[in-house]
């Protein structure tokens, strides 16, 4: 049972519900996670149907930008009827449009113009540029980056969003045409990008009417937004870096500590409580999260969540009300960090390094996150001053001992027993009563066989006990012709005649 | 390829500051920072979550300062990591427990570690904590003061239970700042360094950040590199 118990201690893994493996459409099939949950037919069933509808939006966009160009050509006014009733920011931006005409729709429609009236061709700002029928193959999160980013510009007034198009169209055109940089050069070339638009959106007088900082700065995150979505693929883990390489030694690294435990951490994380243990399992979802992200700003969005979760945790944890402080919140997320083993960390945190707008990693509370980030991974990565024997108060022999796997089971299980899920805490619970269970019928049975033997010998006993009895006493019992003493001579008429009473004289 | 980016904000009617707490585990640092920020002392009622990430906004003479208050673990396993904590910071404040003589030591490695590592470009205080401590002091006034004074730093005594020196700690550090980010300035636009031109540098320069409301706001950059 022991035994049992130990090797389920060691296949110990996600513990996933049947249903949730079947397709979500309901067709039998198992689903997959990479598809959404859905099996591999209805995962291309539904992802043809999105790709189609955001066409559709896209033509339209497109069809409405022509509209425009048309009118502007014309000098009419533009019919009611090619104005998407659902779109209210159309109407306002359309109306707009109608008081003030003069010099404009040249920066829509070069951005929305097909790629033949192009004179560069920038695959990366494929998006309205080529027609549908000879479109280069995109990734959904492109065309959505690319949809929310002219939703959100279709908002604005429009000497800004005009001036806000053209200028990022420039600067694609230019990272394509620049696409031999080495990575640091492309990120000098996005940084500089921010700093032209930070310095634009300030100075330029197509942006006097955002005087908020809030504004300009949601500006920006837009079109960070926009162009990191787009530039991902090719700048992200770029294979002229070492980032890979980093990443496995990362990983690796990681995986050789998986026996690190919260207490030798001083990490104030107690996951036997039920909340602490959620929240420890939120901020792991969210770091892992983070690699499914594009664009910096929702990378950084996911260390701050899994950083909340952790101070969530450590409340809970403490045994005073204090407010975490950086001396428990550091050691608190390596552990959830070393718990997580987050995938293509290294490659992640370089890539919001180079490509974030600096005022994110620099200041502000996301900045903070990701700094300890960067600490906790520096801790971790680093053998000599960071994660080693004496910081985790372990003799060198101790360390070394876990790190080749060599500590005594006992004591494995042991620790491993404190940070088991209670989910898990539970079964091992039920594991062992049902064992105790099982042994005392056990006993029972056993007992019960000894009973039985006892009755048998029991009345055994007892019959020997009657013969002896028998035996010595030997009381001989007669047939019932003693009890019937005169019956064969009543038989054969040998019974003398009954006596006649006489009468005596004399 | 670390690449350290500075932080330079200028001609803004807002100024950011990152101001970092450096010192061992213990001396009260995260008190110090709560005192200030909640005017709070192990009380039941603080309303923040971490004690770790805390803004402040303050008004000096008329200008505004916003100041985000990094707090650091200050566990010795970590001491390596500080680099990371402190870089593009503009001031540090040095906190040390007058009743534990390590504790200031530690403060003096810091101390030459930053002044290595930043130059005088780094803002710093120390902090003399647990004053309502003092019989038990070890680390004598007239040391404390005249090795700050050495350093160029600034020495205050403080208490969080008492809530002696709080405010006196971060006026006098954000006064500094002030001061040092208005000579930097300066010397750029003598330099001739110019706002709405556009940059046309070389890769030398990196993620500088300039936050104006002015329209014309002097635009500053500094290469930075201090590894």
């Amino acid at each position: 049972m022991e035994r049992n118990a130990s090797q389920s201690n060691s296949r110990r893994g996600i513990h996933v519900d049947q249903s949730e493996l079947m397709c979500k459409n309901g067709c039998g099939f198992y689903g997959n996670s990479q598809w959404q949950g859905y099996c591999s037919k209805c995962w291309r069933d539904i992802y043809t149907q999105n790709q189609q509808k955001l066409q559709q939006q896209i033509d339209l966009d497109h069809e409405y930008a022509m509209k425009l160009q048309k009118e502007e050509d014309n000098q009419h006014p533009p019919p009611e009827s090619i104005i998407p009733s659902s779109n209210p920011s159309f109407k306002q931006f359309e109306d707009k449009r109608v008081h003030t005409k003069g010099f404009r729709g040249r920066g829509f429609k070069k951005f929305f113009s097909p790629s033949s009236e192009q004179t560069t061709v920038s695959p990366l700002v494929a998006k309205t540029k080529s027609p549908p029928t000879r479109k280069r193959q995109q990734s959904f999160e492109s065309k959505r980056a690319s949809k929310d980013f002219v939703d959100f510009i279709v908002a604005f007034q429009e000497p800004a969003a005009k001036d806000v198009l053209k200028k990022c169209k420039e600067f694609m055109d230019k990272l394509v045409s620049n696409k031999e940089n080495s990575i640091d050069e492309k990120s000098d070339m996005v940084q500089d990008f921010y700093q032209v638009m930070a310095e634009r959106l300030m100075s330029h007088p197509n942006f006097k009417s955002y005087t908020y900082e809030e504004d300009r700065n949601k500006i920006m995150d837009n079109i960070e937004k926009f162009i990191m979505t787009r530039i991902y693929r090719d700048v992200f883990c770029n294979d002229q870096t070492d980032d890979e390489i980093e990443d496995l030694k990362v990983q690796t690294r990681i995986r050789n500590l998986h026996w690190i435990t919260a207490a030798m951490l001083d990490a104030n994380v107690d996951t036997s409580k039920p909340f602490v243990s959620e929240c420890a399992d939120k901020a792991i979802t969210a770091i892992i999260e983070m690699d499914s992200k594009r664009a910096p700003q929702d990378k950084l969005t996911c260390v701050t969540r899994c950083s909340k979760s952790v101070f969530e945790a450590i409340r809970h944890s403490k045994p005073d009300d204090t407010p975490a402080s950086a001396d428990d919140y550091l050691p608190a997320l390596i552990y959830i960090i070393l718990k997580a083993n987050p995938p293509l960390l290294k490659s992640n945190i370089r890539y919001i390094t180079r490509f974030s707008n600096p005022i994110h990693i620099m200041s502000g509370e996301d900045a903070y996150y990701f700094t300890n980030l960067c600490c906790a991974v520096s801790f971790i990565e680093n053998e000599e001053t960071g994660l080693n024997a004496s910081s985790l108060s372990l003799t060198e022999i101790e360390f070394g001992a876990y790190m080749r796997g060599e500590m005594p089971t006992s004591e494995k299980s042991e620790l491993k027993e404190r940070e088991l899920c209670a989910g898990l805490q539970l079964m091992y619970k039920n594991l062992n009563d049902l064992a105790s269970l099982h042994e005392r019928t056990d006993r029972l049975f056993d007992e019960a066989m000894q009973m039985k033997k006892g009755i048998q010998r029991h009345s055994l006993h007892v019959k020997e006990q009657v013969e002896k009895m028998l035996d010595e006493t030997a009381i001989d019992i007669r047939s019932r012709s003693s009890s019937a003493l005169d019956e064969d001579l009543f038989d054969a008429g040998l019974l003398p005649p009954p006596l006649l009473p006489t009468v005596a004289h004399r | 390829l670390k690449s350290y980016r500075v932080f330079v904000i200028m001609g803004s009617r807002t100024r950011q500051f990152k101001v970092v707490l450096l010192g061992e585990g213990c001396v009260g640092k995260t008190s110090l920072v709560l005192r200030y920020c909640e005017d709070k002392f192990n009380d039941k009622h603080i309303t923040t979550l971490q004690a770790s990430f805390l803004n402040k906004k303050l008004n000096i003479g008329g200008k505004r300062v916003n100041l985000s208050i990094w707090d650091t673990a200050g566990q010795e396993r970590f001491h390596a990591l500080g680099p990371i904590y402190y870089r593009d910071s503009n001031g540090a404040i040095l906190v040390y427990d007058i009743t534990d003589e390590d504790s200031f030591q530690k403060v003096k490695n810091w101390v030459k570690e930053l002044r290595k590592m930043l130059g005088q470009d780094i803002c710093l205080c120390i902090a003399g904590n647990k004053i309502d401590l003092e019989k038990s002091r070890h680390v004598s006034v007239q040391e404390a003061e005249e090795y700050a004074a050495s350093v160029g730093a600034k020495h205050v005594h403080t208490s969080a239970k008492l809530n002696k020196g709080i405010d006196d700690v971060f006026l006098t550090l954000s006064k500094k700042m002030m001061q040092v980010s208005d000579e930097q300035e300066a010397q750029k636009s003598s330099t001739g360094g110019s706002s709405t031109s556009v940059p046309g540098r070389g890769n030398s320069r990196r993620g500088v950040v300039v936050i104006s409301n002015e329209e014309a706001a002097a635009s500053e950059q500094k290469s930075g590199c201090c590894s």
